[in-house]
């Protein structure tokens, strides 16, 4: 009988991304198998493997059938490999804006989001745990966690999604939830003429504003000064969003 | 058989692979109360067998009952044949003096035509039986074979059918059965 995982720590974080990938397709009970059990073999759909008795193939589906469905996470990864997870609330303003612009597709970018969370620390003299300031190379970290094994990158997933949900609902008054408007929603027979251009016109802009949001707020905080820009993404995240939301409360 | 003033074909060995279809399409027709179903069965068989197709509207009750008890409770004996000659061409389910095997690969494939083929018996054999084409599993190599084995006697392969099926219901239950992790 062919070797097959056994639980987490035996797929890598690349085989999880193509298992959601094949989860996400419509598929027939044994074609679904059969891609399941390609990849994890690391051959072709068309192998002659697949020529095997059906029972055969049963009892292989029945040792795998637990890879389809979200592995449920009852440790805590506070440390990998020499790294230790940041105090989330201790996050710059800089980690936050990286881990965001991700977060829409954050499973396929759960190697980047424990890249920038995991960090080498030292004790100063003082006995205090000091973070490794966010200026490492980045792509060298993120091929290191590629290696990091599936329930830890789902558990700083779990961790960072928590921590995120609190972060904005404390801070819901400085986002802006709604989506611009997608001109084919808007409804011709009410506007006509001018007034659709100038209604197609403010939702460019608005889109535009949209894609740029971060870095105008940078830009808005550095006092239109590129060269502080640099000294606000090592601002924490917290004490950024405390002076935002009151200065939004004083005007 | 004949049923009062009708000779009707009841057994599914008098019946082919592609006749076996129709009529299997006919009784799933869900725009059709049963009476309609059977009267639409019976016009087919009798229109295939080149005979007069108004006669049916004229049909007593009785007779058109005891048609339908012939249909339901005739007896027939499916073969389990492994080999199809078609064409001057010979087709195996399984090599001579070996058992049948259903394959992993043949099953998903016939999973596919399960969800999108009405005529799913002949392509069930166009699965099942191979001549060592490397191309067996092409779509419209698939499609081909299915039309050539709609000639064929629906006895004779209808084991397959009952096979396939178990399988798929003794696969099912598994999943039913077995402890998750």
């Amino acid at each position: 009988m062919m070797n097959l995982p056994n639980n987490w720590g035996e797929i890598s974080y690349e085989q999880y991304k193509e298992l959601n990938e094949i989860k996400n397709l419509e598929l027939s009970f044994t074609q679904l198998y059969i891609e399941v059990l390609s990849l994890l073999w690391d051959i072709s759909p068309n192998d002659e493997v697949f020529d095997m008795d059906i029972d055969e193939f049963m009892d292989y589906t029945k040792k795998v059938e637990w890879v389809l469905r979200e592995p449920v996470i009852t440790k805590t990864y506070s440390q990998w490999n020499g790294f230790t997870l940041k105090n989330l609330n201790k996050l710059t303003l800089g980690e936050f804006i990286d881990i965001e612009n991700k977060i829409n597709d954050l499973d396929n970018n759960l190697d980047w989001l424990a890249a920038i969370t995991y960090k080498k620390i030292k004790i100063d003299e003082w006995g205090n745990t000091i973070n490794e300031p966010y200026i490492y190379e980045l792509d060298h970290r993120i091929s290191l966690f590629k290696e990091a094994p599936i329930p830890l990158l789902l558990y700083i997933k779990k961790e960072y999604l928590q921590w995120r949900g609190t972060f904005m609902d404390n801070y819901k008054e400085l986002f802006d939830n709604g989506q611009p408007k997608d001109t084919d929603d808007l409804d011709d027979e009410e506007l006509v003429g001018a007034e659709v251009k100038l209604s197609k016109i403010n939702n460019k802009k608005e889109q535009i504003m949209v894609k740029w949001s971060w870095e105008n707020l940078l830009w808005g905080l550095s006092g239109e000064d590129i060269i502080k820009i640099k000294d606000i993404f090592n601002l924490n995240v917290i004490y950024v969003f405390n002076m935002l939301s009151m200065k939004k409360s004083l005007t | 058989m004949k049923i009062g003033n009708y000779n009707i074909r009841v057994k599914i060995s008098e019946l082919s692979v592609g006749e076996f279809e129709d009529c299997y399409t006919i009784m799933n027709n869900p725009d059709l109360t049963p009476v309609e179903k059977y009267l639409d069965v019976i016009t087919y068989l009798i229109k295939a067998d080149g005979g007069d197709t108004s006669i049916v509207d004229e049909m007593s009750d009785d007779d058109f009952f005891k048609i339908i008890k012939a249909f339901t409770k005739t007896k027939s004996t499916p073969s389990f044949k492994n080999k199809i000659n078609i064409d001057g061409v010979d087709y195996f389910a399984y090599p001579n003096g070996e058992k049948f095997v259903l394959k992993a690969r043949d099953l998903a494939t016939i999973e596919k035509i399960f969800m999108n083929e009405k005529n799913f018996y002949s392509h069930l054999l166009a699965v099942l039986f191979k001549n060592g084409d490397e191309n067996h599993y092409e779509p419209n190599n698939i499609k081909s074979r299915a039309d050539k084995f709609r000639s064929l006697n629906a006895a004779d392969y209808f084991k397959y059918i009952i096979i396939v099926s178990d399988k798929v219901k003794v696969k099912i239950q598994s999943l039913y059965d077995e402890p998750t992790k």
